[in-house]
C-alpha cells in the first residue's frame, strides 16, 4: 500500500487520441430476474490495464489472441465492478465480448441471474474502479434501468462509490 | 382505431399546442444576437472579414542544434514582428510552451489529481520522471539586433518584452533569443514532442516543436491571446516567412516543415536521384532512403554534424524530427495541376504497415481535403512515425501506429494508424491554414477537422470503420450524465470529456448538417466558402456560424444554439397516432360503419352476461309490449335520409365534392420533443398494401412549441406502421418511443446473447476454419 499523504502534482499529457471513458449499462430483466451488463471499453486501456495487471498480453481480435483472454478480463472486472443489492454482493457471470464495428473499442457482456437472491432490492450499490489504477482522469459512466426508473451515474477516481435506494 | 369527422371541422386542430405565457423569450429558435458579437469593420455579419481585417506578421530565422548524447536542444532565434494593427504596441507577448515542464509550472500545480492505494508502479513512476525533470526553456540572451539586452518578464509559459519604442501601425520590430532545453523522453512523461529511445541500439526518434520561443497572437477579438499554456488548450499563432538551420549528427536524416533549401549537402547523390524521381511518381511512392541504409545508418554513430537548412512561407508553426533510424518514401500529387510532395519518414519498427500505406494517406487525404475546402498551397506534407501519439505542424505531423516485433499487426492498428495520418494531415487546413484560436475553441480545429476526417476516411475505403461521425455513434455521450457533459461552446481547459465533446459531436453535428438539415450541395458550398474566406486569417465561431448560413440562405442559430450552446440531447417520440375518414353523409356508406363501430365498442361485463342468464325480457316474450322505440334502428336508413343528402350533394360546390368522393385517410400523429434538442421529424410510413414511404419534415415544425406538437397526414393509404428516424440521422438515444404501432428495440445485450454462436475474435475462427480444410 502507498502512503496517501503523499500529495503530488504534474502535467497530465493528453495526446490527440486519449481520453479514457468506459460506458456501462445495467439493465434489470423482470422476465428473467437477472441483471444484463453491457460494457463498452477501449481495446488499447483494456490491454494496458491487464498487461499492468497480469503482466499478460492480450492482442485481442488478433489470430494471437491470448488462449484464456475471457478468463482474465473476466477477473479484472470482478475485482473493479462491484455490484451489491442490500449491502450484499452479487456474483456477475461472463456472457461474451463483441468489438465495435469502429475496431477502437470492446463491448464486454456481463450476466447476473438471480438479482433477488439478496431479498427484493432495496438499494443498489456500485463500486466502478475500472481502468483507475492506469488513468489519473479515467471516467466510468454507468446507466442503470431498473424496472421504470433510470439513474445515469458518473465515477471518477474521486467518488468511485455509489448507492442507490429504491422505494416502493 | 377509426374516427370519422365532418368536412367542417377538419383543419382547426392543425399544428399547435400555445405553450403557457412565458416572461421571456426562451424558443429554441431565437436569433443568436446576444451569444454572437456584433458585426464589425473587421468580421462582418455575413461572416466573411470586413474591409479593415488585419493580421499580425511575425517572420523567424532559428539555428537550432541536437545534442543528441544530452538530449538538449541549443537554439538562436531573430523574430521580426511586424504590427498591422490600427494599435500602438508598447510591449509584445511571446509563448515559451516548454515552460510547461518547468518544476512547479501552473500546468503542473493545476492539474487535479489524487493518490489511491491501487495506483501501479508504472503510473507512480511516471509521476516521479514528471516531478523531476528539469523543463522548461533556459534563456540565455534576450537582445535586440545589435546585442543590447531588452527588458523582459515570464510569467510561467508567456514572456513579455517590453518595448522602448513604441510599435506604431505597419513598423517592424527585430529582436533575438538564445536559450536551449532539455528534451523530454516521450515515453517516460509523455509530452507533444520529445524522443523515443531505442534501448537495444541505443538509437532516438527525436520529434521536435514548440522547440522555439513563438509570437502570441495580436488581434481585435482578445487582444494579446496570452492565456497560458496548461496542457491542453493548444496553439494560437501568427503567420510568417521561416528559415531554418537544424544542425544534427551527420548520419540523421531530417524532416521539417517547409522546402529542403540544400539536399546537395545533406544527401547522398543516389538519394537526390530518388528525390527527384519520387517529384514525377503520382501513383505510388518511391523510396529514397531505403531500410537497409536506415539499418546500416543505426549501427555506428557519426561524430560529425550537418545542418539542414528548411525554408516556410506563410505558415503559423514549424516542426522537425530526426534519426539515423529514418527509412524515407514520397510521392508527387496533382492538386488541380500543382505538384505536391507526400513523404513519409519512419523506422524498420513501422514496417511493413508504414512502407504500404503512409504516404498512400497522406496524398489521399491532401485531395479530400483540398475537394471539400481549399486546393493544398504548401508544397509539401509529411507524416512522421512516432510511437502513441498523434500531432500536427504545418507541412509536418507525427503519427501511430506500429506493428508487432514479428511484424504482424491487428486491423486495430491498420485502421488506427490510416485514421490518424488522414487526421493529423488534415490539420494541415484546420488550424494551420484556417488558423483558428485552439487555445479558446478546441472544437474549431479538431471538430471540424475530425467531420473531415470522416468524409476522407470513407473515400480511402468503403464503410471504413470510422470511430467520430455517423449520429448513432454519438449516442452513449450524448444521453450521458449531463453533470459531466458540457456545451461545445466551452473553453478548451474546462471541457469534460474531450474527445467527444471537442471531436466527436462538433463532427457528429456537421455531418447531420450536411446529410439531413442542409443538404449536402448546399452545406459543402457554404463549408467551402468558410475555407475560402478563412484561408491563412484568423475565423472566429461567429465567422463559422454566419458564413453557413450566409451561403446557403438556411437559417441555422436554432441549431447552432441547441448542438453547440446546450448540452440538451434527442430523444424524440411518437405519442399517438389518431385515424380520421370524413363522413360522406352518405347514409348508405354511413350508416352500417356507425353501426358496426358501436357494435364492436367495449361492453360492459353485466350486460354481457345477462345475454345470456336473461333467458327472454318481457318485450320480447310479450308482443304487446312493443311500440316504434323498442324495435327502432337508428342506423336503418330511409327514403328521407337518401333525399336528405341528395339536396346535400346538390349545395356543395366542386372542390368540396371532390375532397368528399376523395376518400382519403386523415392521420393525426402526436410528437413529444423529450431531448430538448429539437430536430427534423423524418419518418417512415408503411402502408396496409405493402409499399413504403419517407416524409421529411424541416426542424422548424417545433418553431412555436417546441415540446409537443400534433401534424395531419393525408394520405390515399391505409397506415400499418409509422417508425421515426428510420435511417439513423438525428441521433435519437431512445428508439423505443420511434415507432407505431409501440415496439422496443432489443438491447445490444439480447441481441448479442441471441446470436448464440459467440464469435467474438472471427480472426481466430478464420484460421481454425483453414486449418479444418487442410486436415480433411
Ligand atoms: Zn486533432
Amino acid at each position: 500500500m502507498i502512503n496517501p499523504l503523499i500529495y503530488l502534482v504534474f502535467t497530465f499529457f493528453l495526446p490527440s487520441h486519449d481520453f479514457h471513458i468506459t460506458h456501462t449499462s445495467l439493465n434489470y430483466n423482470s422476465d428473467s430476474e437477472s441483471i444484463e451488463i453491457t460494457m463498452k471499453v477501449a481495446i488499447e486501456d483494456l490491454e494496458r490495464s491487464l498487461e499492468v495487471n497480469t503482466s499478460k498480453k492480450l492482442r485481442i481480435g488478433t489470430t494471437k489472441e491470448n488462449k484464456s483472454s475471457h478468463k482474465i478480463i473476466s477477473n479484472y472486472f470482478d475485482n473493479h465492478l462491484k455490484v451489491l443489492t442490500n449491502d450484499k454482493p452479487l456474483q456477475f457471470q461472463w456472457v461474451g465480448k463483441e468489438i465495435d464495428d469502429n475496431l477502437h473499442d470492446i463491448y464486454l457482456y456481463f450476466e447476473i441471474l438471480n438479482c433477488n437472491e439478496n431479498g427484493e432490492i432495496k438499494t443498489l450499490t456500485l463500486k466502478n474502479t475500472i481502468f483507475l489504477e492506469i488513468e489519473i482522469n479515467q471516467t466510468n459512466i454507468v446507466l442503470i434501468e431498473f424496472k421504470d426508473s433510470k439513474f445515469n451515474l458518473t465515477f471518477t477516481k474521486d467518488q468511485d462509490i455509489q448507492k442507490l435506494q429504491f422505494y416502493e | 382505431m377509426l374516427r370519422k369527422f365532418n368536412l367542417i371541422t377538419i383543419f382547426l386542430c392543425l399544428i399547435t399546442f400555445v405553450n403557457a405565457q412565458e416572461n421571456l423569450n426562451n424558443s429554441k429558435f431565437k436569433q443568436l444576437y446576444e451569444e454572437l458579437p456584433t458585426p464589425n469593420v473587421y468580421r462582418t455579419a455575413s461572416g466573411a472579414p470586413g474591409h479593415e481585417y488585419y493580421q499580425q506578421k511575425a517572420d523567424y530565422e532559428i539555428n537550432v542544434e541536437l545534442d543528441e548524447e544530452n538530449n538538449i536542444i541549443n537554439g538562436n532565434e531573430t523574430i521580426i514582428y511586424t504590427n498591422n494593427s490600427p494599435d500602438i504596441l508598447n510591449y509584445l507577448w511571446i509563448q515559451l510552451d516548454q515552460n510547461v515542464r518547468a518544476k512547479g509550472s501552473h500546468g503542473q500545480l493545476t492539474t487535479t489529481n489524487n493518490m489511491n492505494n491501487k495506483m501501479s508502479f508504472g503510473s507512480i513512476k511516471r509521476m516521479h520522471d514528471r516531478m523531476n525533470f528539469d523543463g522548461g526553456f533556459k534563456l540565455e540572451k534576450v537582445t535586440d539586433l545589435y546585442g543590447k539586452e531588452l527588458l523582459y518578464k515570464i510569467n510561467e509559459t508567456m514572456m513579455r518584452i517590453d518595448l522602448q519604442k513604441p510599435l506604431k501601425r505597419g513598423q517592424s520590430f527585430s529582436f533575438k533569443i538564445k536559450y536551449s532545453y532539455n528534451l523530454n523522453d516521450r515515453m517516460k512523461i509523455g509530452g507533444r514532442s520529445g524522443y523515443e529511445y531505442f534501448k537495444e541500439e541505443e538509437n532516438s526518434i527525436y520529434t521536435i516543436a514548440q522547440f522555439f520561443p513563438r509570437m502570441a497572437v495580436y488581434n481585435e477579438v482578445e487582444g494579446w491571446q496570452n492565456k497560458q499554456f496548461l496542457g491542453r488548450g493548444e496553439f494560437t499563432l501568427p503567420f510568417g516567412d521561416y528559415k531554418v538551420s537544424i544542425t544534427v549528427p551527420a548520419d540523421h536524416i531530417v524532416a521539417a516543415t517547409g522546402e529542403l533549401k540544400n539536399p546537395s549537402s545533406v544527401l547522398s547523390k543516389k538519394q537526390i536521384e530518388r528525390l527527384e524521381k519520387a517529384k514525377n511518381n503520382y501513383t505510388d511512392p518511391v523510396i529514397i532512403v531505403t531500410q537497409e541504409e536506415a539499418e546500416e545508418n543505426e549501427k555506428t554513430k557519426s561524430e560529425s554534424k550537418k545542418t539542414w537548412i528548411f525554408e516556410a512561407e506563410n505558415v503559423r508553426d514549424f516542426g522537425w524530427a530526426s534519426s539515423r533510424k529514418f527509412i524515407w518514401d514520397g510521392m508527387a500529387v496533382d492538386i488541380s495541376g500543382k505538384n505536391v510532395m507526400a513523404y513519409s519518414y519512419y523506422p524498420k519498427e513501422g514496417n511493413p504497415l508504414w512502407e504500404q500505406y503512409s504516404t498512400r494517406v497522406v496524398a489521399h487525404s491532401l485531395k479530400i481535403y483540398s475537394k471539400y475546402t481549399i486546393d493544398y498551397i504548401y508544397p509539401q506534407a509529411t507524416s512522421v512515425h512516432a510511437k502513441s501519439i498523434g500531432m500536427e505542424y504545418p507541412m509536418i505531423c507525427f503519427n501511430f501506429g506500429r506493428p508487432e516485433k514479428d511484424g504482424s499487426y491487428s486491423k486495430r492498428t491498420k485502421y488506427g494508424m490510416i485514421g490518424v495520418i488522414i487526421h493529423e494531415v488534415g490539420h494541415n487546413f484546420f488550424p494551420m491554414i484556417i488558423n483558428s484560436d485552439e487555445r479558446q475553441w478546441t472544437w474549431m480545429d479538431e471538430g471540424l477537422n475530425t467531420f473531415l476526417q470522416y468524409l476522407t476516411e470513407q473515400e480511402f475505403e468503403r464503410n471504413y470503420p470510422s470511430r467520430r461521425g455517423p449520429p448513432s455513434n454519438i449516442i452513449e455521450y450524448m444521453k450521458g450524465d449531463k453533470s459531466g457533459i458540457v456545451p461545445i461552446m466551452t473553453n478548451s481547459e474546462s471541457i469534460l470529456q474531450f474527445g467527444n465533446n471537442a471531436y466527436g459531436k462538433p463532427a457528429t453535428a456537421l455531418n447531420i448538417l450536411r446529410e439531413t438539415i442542409m443538404g449536402r450541395e448546399l452545406f459543402d458550398y457554404s463549408f467551402k466558402t468558410y475555407s475560402k474566406r478563412w484561408a491563412f486569417k484568423h475565423p472566429t465561431p461567429a465567422d463559422f456560424f454566419r458564413t453557413m448560413e450566409d451561403a446557403s440562405a438556411v437559417d441555422l442559430d436554432w441549431f447552432w444554439r441547441g448542438w453547440f450552446y446546450t448540452n440538451d440531447h434527442v430523444d424524440i417520440s411518437i405519442d399517438k397516432v389518431n385515424w380520421f375518414k370524413i363522413n360522406t353523409g352518405n347514409p348508405d356508406v354511413e350508416n352500417p360503419i356507425s353501426k358496426e363501430k358501436v357494435e364492436n365498442e367495449n361492453t360492459y361485463i353485466g350486460n354481457t352476461r345477462n345475454k345470456s342468464s336473461i333467458n327472454k325480457t318481457v318485450t320480447e316474450y310479450n308482443d304487446n309490449a312493443i311500440d316504434f322505440y323498442t324495435t327502432y334502428d337508428p342506423f336503418q336508413t330511409n327514403i328521407l335520409d337518401r333525399e336528405d343528402y341528395s339536396k346535400y350533394l346538390k349545395n356543395i360546390n366542386k372542390e368540396d365534392e371532390e375532397i368528399l368522393k376523395s376518400n382519403k385517410n386523415y392521420y393525426e400523429i402526436q410528437f413529444s420533443n423529450i431531448g430538448g434538442l429539437v430536430m427534423p421529424i423524418i419518418l417512415e410510413f408503411k402502408y396496409t398494401d405493402g409499399t413504403n414511404e419517407t416524409i421529411r419534415i424541416p426542424a422548424e415544425i417545433w418553431k412555436r412549441n417546441s415540446k409537443q406538437i400534433k401534424k395531419i397526414f393525408i394520405l390515399n393509404k391505409q397506415l400499418s406502421r409509422v417508425k421515426l428516424d428510420p435511417f439513423l440521422e438525428t441521433a435519437d438515444v431512445n428508439m423505443d418511443n420511434n415507432y407505431w404501432p409501440t415496439k422496443s428495440e432489443p438491447t445490444r445485450f439480447q441481441l448479442f446473447k441471441q446470436k448464440k454462436d459467440n464469435r467474438d475474435n472471427p480472426m481466430q475462427r478464420d484460421i481454425k476454419a483453414k486449418e479444418r480444410i487442410e486436415n480433411n
